[in-house]
């Protein structure tokens, strides 16, 4: 007796089998067999090629036409290949070689790391909590091909080229390639420079593609696909199952729209700027940070000695952003005095290190920044003028002269294109909180168009 | 042999002459069509992208004697079904056994015929697939991308190929009775 309860199923078992190529030569004996002398058999045959075809192109990621440009891409590139073959020949030899060389470096990485995908970019920033599946959490390590990076706290920062992404935990996200990333949960925000339009980022319901632009996307799996546009433009798809766009909306300036591709529906709702408080706040205009420094991700409101501790890293907290000076400026920089005259556009960041007794490594690191830096601030006279003025609304500051940086031990410098300040920070027993207030001046171009 | 697309690296955004994008938009329009067709007849992944991308070439080379207005999809999909058969009947010398040419143009026969029912059972699949849990739509889709290499895609997952091929079993199954029940019929798919 056969163990299929139909023909049709054996049919279907038989197709499977010739996919999956797991087919032998009697049992393609019977499938031929069955659908030459079957008619029904023959349908049953087609429409089950139908299905796996359907499933295959469901899951490809590419659209029909990169699908065929890459084809033609290759076969371009097969002829030029074949037109060269003489001149080629002439450098057999050396091909020869670096296959030799090619073949102990590659052993040499088989018995060190592994295969590993081609690298894409750096993790850039770290956010102070940040906790991770993946190992993504040490400060500029290389991220690469097809990694998937899992960050259940905290903000991580990738720099790809010409794209500055930042993932905000929990989140999940898999680096395609240099332009493309998949959003599988959480938050994504993307700053493109120029050179990187084109950047996509893709989640189960949507295709984002950036046309110039800071945007940022939000999934998950029950309220599906948010994406809000700060500056530039982006072209938002909606997908179905198979991937392909339904529905096209294109964004601009202070823009967001929603996406759920179960029911269909993609549409502009009011602009979510609370969507992008939570990295702003992190990270303001940082570019990005080195060493045993981390961004903050949370709302302090009190910065006394003692109050919020550091123990293995310094904080760089970023206060009012923007922000046009009414009257000039003139305060003790760690060059020498400066003014600021009134007008001016200023970001303020405000470094914060104050560890425990425990501690007995002092923290090393520096902070770059897309704009560049007019002073910084170490004395304390000059951070309590500059409090009311450039920190946070709200925040109580420490008032004693302790939480300026010791000049003596403590060492802060403006690097030659005044974008990159480096600080370490000695030990002082009994005296331990630092602090130190860096002034941006604000770039009057927009930050899609920072380098 | 002289390149005919020396003028061109093919990014979109490259693609300039209304020649060029032309044939870009027609192909892109069938190409799915042609894929299915392809697979159709070979009835595996890597002989479909290798019948795909032979498509293209010929059908970009020869695209000169497309007459302008006429059917590009049945031009195209002509050139499919032979390029199909071509591939399908290496692979059969190659391994010794493989569908009869009879067999082989019966399917050509019944996939073209069918067109329409097979674009309406695609359609329900879409809709039963949106009715799987998430993780089991994504297992598929793993499935799918890795297709001709399965092996090597349990290995990277750390599971055996047989747990991977009675789940894929199980998913199938449940897909293919969700069409049948849609389309009111006890067997489909």
């Amino acid at each position: 007796m056969s163990e299929f309860p139909s023909l049709h199923d054996e049919i279907r078992a038989l197709a499977d089998a010739v996919f999956d190529g797991r087919i032998d030569s009697q049992r393609m004996q019977r499938l031929e067999s069955l659908i030459v002398h079957d008619m029904g058999c023959m349908q049953a045959y087609v429409e089950r090629m139908t299905f796996h075809g359907e499933l295959l192109q469901g899951a490809e990621e590419r659209t029909p036409e990169q699908a065929t440009i890459a084809v033609l891409k290759e076969f371009s590139r097969a002829v030029r290949l074949r037109e060269r073959h003489n001149w080629m020949m002439q450098f057999w030899a050396y091909s020869a070689m670096a296959a030799t060389v090619l073949l102990i470096v590659g052993s040499a990485y088989l018995l060190t790391d592994g295969f590993q995908g081609a690298p894409l970019g750096v993790v850039s920033s770290l956010s102070e909590n940040v906790q991770s599946e993946s190992s993504a959490t040490d400060l500029g390590r290389v991220v690469r091909l097809k990694e998937l990076l899992e960050i259940k706290s905290g903000i991580v920062s990738l720099q790809l080229p010409n794209v500055m992404v930042d993932v905000l935990g929990p989140a999940t996200v898999r680096l395609e390639n240099s332009s493309r990333i998949t959003l599988k949960s959480g938050i994504v925000k993307a700053r493109i420079s120029e050179g990187g339009e084109g950047f996509v980022i893709t989640t189960p319901d949507a295709e984002i593609v950036d046309l110039g632009t800071e945007f940022l996307v939000r999934y998950d799996a029950e309220s599906g696909t948010d994406v809000s546009v700060r500056q530039g433009r982006a072209r938002a798809s909606l997908l179905n199952w198979g991937g392909k766009p339904t529905k096209i909306l294109e964004l601009t300036d202070h823009r967001s729209a929603t996406f759920q591709k179960t029911s269909q529906v993609a549409k502009e709702v009011d602009f979510q700027a609370h969507m992008f408080a939570p990295i702003d706040r992190s990270r303001g205009g940082i570019h990005s940070i080195d060493g045993t420094i981390r961004t903050a991700t949370r709302k302090y409101v009190a910065l006394f000695g003692g109050q919020v501790q550091t123990p293995n890293h310094m904080l760089v907290i970023p206060e009012l952003q923007n922000v046009e000076l009414h009257a000039d400026l003139t305060v003790n920089g760690v060059e020498g005095p400066v003014h600021v005259p009134a007008g001016s556009v200023i970001s303020s960041y405000l470094m914060h290190y104050d560890p425990t007794a425990a501690v007995t490594v002092a923290p090393r690191g520096a902070v770059t920044f897309f704009d560049r830096v007019t002073a910084v601030l170490v004395d304390a006279d000059a951070l309590r003028q500059t409090d009311p003025v450039l920190g946070l609304p709200g925040v109580q500051f420490e008032s004693a002269d302790f939480r300026q940086f010791e000049r003596d031990e403590d060492v802060v410098q403006i690097s030659r294109d005044r974008r990159t300040v480096s600080f370490y920070c000695g030990l002082n027993p009994g005296e331990f909180l630092d602090e130190a207030r860096i002034l941006v001046l604000s770039s009057p171009i927009s930050p899609a168009q920072r380098p | 042999m002289l390149n005919p697309l020396r003028h061109l690296d093919f990014d979109a955004d490259d693609v300039t002459s209304s020649r060029e994008s032309d044939f870009l938009r027609q192909l892109a329009l069938s190409y799915h069509e042609l894929y299915a067709t392809g697979l159709t007849i070979v009835g595996n992944r890597d002989d479909a992208d290798d019948v795909i991308q032979e498509v293209c070439v010929v059908l970009w080379q020869k695209y000169d004697e497309f007459e302008a207005g006429t059917n590009f999809r049945k031009w195209a999909y002509t050139v499919t079904y032979n390029v199909a058969k071509a591939i399908a009947r290496k692979r059969r010398r190659r391994r010794g056994f493989g569908l009869s040419d009879y067999a082989l143009m019966k399917v050509a026969q019944v996939k073209t015929g069918g067109n329409g029912l097979f674009e309406l059972q695609c359609e329900v699949l879409r809709e039963c697939l949106e009715k799987l849990p998430e993780r089991d739509r994504e297992f598929l889709s793993d499935c799918y991308r890795n297709s001709p290499s399965l092996v090597k895609y349990a290995r990277d997952i750390g599971r055996s190929v047989e747990t991977i091929y009675t789940r894929l079993k199980r998913l199938r199954k449940r897909l293919t009775a969700c069409v049948a029940r849609s389309l009111g019929r006890e067997d489909s798919l």
